[in-house]
């Protein structure tokens, strides 16, 4: 791991490295990547351009798709990029800065009284979509937010993450022709180096049936190709998705939450291990979201009470399964049942989701 | 000018767990203004870290 170490040193001497760990000043014309992460990597010209970006995971790990030396060889593959564009730099449109804490969401909040020690990256997005900032074609798929190669059937190498290391038969990349082995080099119109930059291109890339080119090298041959693109393309499984604090975002919500139940607690109430039971430690009952937690009161929900099933589903993993689930499968409004114990009784519940 | 000196491992390490030691001191800045300004006058890129330390 020590020459790891050492080749990224080696790698970042080459470049001016700045760390933030605020985005209040920062301007989000310029800068942009998976605000739903806790660690991202962008690298750029000084004049905006951005050339790659960095850090992804999955829905199991945090860290699965990090390592020093794939950063190091991303900052060592990207250099020559970056002399070559900045002998003739075409610099992005200047734009007025838009700086994080002048999104309105926070100056509403700033204008109440509400003091903001440090912007989020995440907040971004929740500040973004309650004033409609940003919407691209306004598809519901949109919010899928930067899909996992996977969804079009490409496993890349966490190593060398332009390398495709397995292909998803009768996916996207099968159709397409591609293998394992094969070194990605351009998908839409970017040039790939990482898992990251896929999934920047794939997020920007339309919902709905389309086409997206791609081009690879195979030994020491280039090939362009297009994955052809289904209707569905974006949508994935909500306990893939449960990771991401994008999902507060979405609508409609339950309204409600609390931890799910260790096996010794489940024991004591009689539930198998296996069962899903989370224990509603709070309705939400303030801000502007409220109404949410009105809802599911006047349904007769309780503090304390346990939620063992919701819409006919009980096999949820954990508590942000759940809150996924919901907001990404069921429509705002509907009539929904759940069952929930209190006393060693199980009652079941209904209401209108609130969206 | 806010400058930081952490070696890269400590800031990466604050970062991802999997993300580990290294040896030697990497200047940071803090401000992604001052970086570019800088960037600019030595014609280098700029290796930009986000973490939020929710």
């Amino acid at each position: 791991m020590g020459r790891s170490s050492d080749d990224l040193d080696r790698a970042a001497a080459d470049y001016v490295c700045v760390r933030i760990t605020d985005m209040a000043a920062v301007d989000l014309g310029l800068v942009r990547f998976d605000f739903d992460l806790t660690f991202a990597v962008v690298l750029m010209h000084a004049d905006g351009t951005v050339y790659h970006r960095y850090g992804s995971r999955g829905p199991a790990s945090a860290d699965g798709y990090l390592s020093l030396s794939s950063l190091a060889r991303l900052l060592t593959d990207a250099l020559p990029e970056h002399r070559a564009y900045d002998r003739d730099p075409k610099p992005p449109r200047a734009e007025e800065p838009r700086p994080a804490i002048e999104l309105p969401a926070l100056q509403r909040r700033i204008a109440s009284g509400q003091k903001i020690d440090c912007v989020h990256c995440h907040t971004i997005n929740d500040a973004e979509r309650k004033d409609g900032i940003r919407p691209q074609s306004g598809h519901p798929d949109e919010v899928y937010v930067f899909p996992d190669p996977e969804r079009v059937g490409l496993t890349l190498d966490r190593e060398q993450q332009n390398v495709v290391a397995a292909v998803t038969p009768d996916s996207p990349a099968a159709t397409a022709g591609l293998r394992a082995g094969d070194v990605l080099l351009q998908l839409g119109n970017a040039r790939i180096l990482t898992f990251a930059d896929v999934q920047w291109q794939l997020h920007n890339t339309r919902s709905g049936q389309t086409v997206l080119p791609l081009s690879f090298r195979r030994e020491d041959e280039e090939s362009s190709t297009n994955l052809l693109l289904a209707a569905d393309w974006k949508r994935c499984d909500p306990a893939d998705y449960a990771w991401r604090p994008y999902k507060w975002t979405l609508s409609p919500a339950p309204g409600f939450g609390g931890p799910t139940l260790d096996a010794e607690q489940k024991a004591k109430l009689g539930l198998a291990p296996e069962q899903f039971a989370m224990r509603v430690r709070y309705l939400v009952t303030w801000g502007e979201r409220a109404h949410r937690g009105r809802a599911a009161a006047g349904a007769g929900l309780e503090q304390c009470d346990v939620l063992l099933s919701f819409a006919g589903k009980s096999d949820f993993t954990s508590t942000a399964h759940f809150h996924a689930w919901v907001r990404l499968t069921r429509k705002a409004d509907e009539e929904v049942e759940f069952v929930v114990l209190r006393g060693g009784e199980c009652r079941r519940l209904r209401y209108r989701l609130p969206r | 000018m806010t400058r930081i000196s952490l070696t890269l491992a400590s800031t990466l390490l604050l970062a991802a767990p999997g993300l580990l030691e290294a040896q030697k001191s990497v200047e940071w800045h803090a401000d992604l203004a001052v970086a570019r300004e800088l960037a600019a006058k030595r014609h280098a890129p700029l290796f930009a870290v986000f973490r939020c330390e929710r």
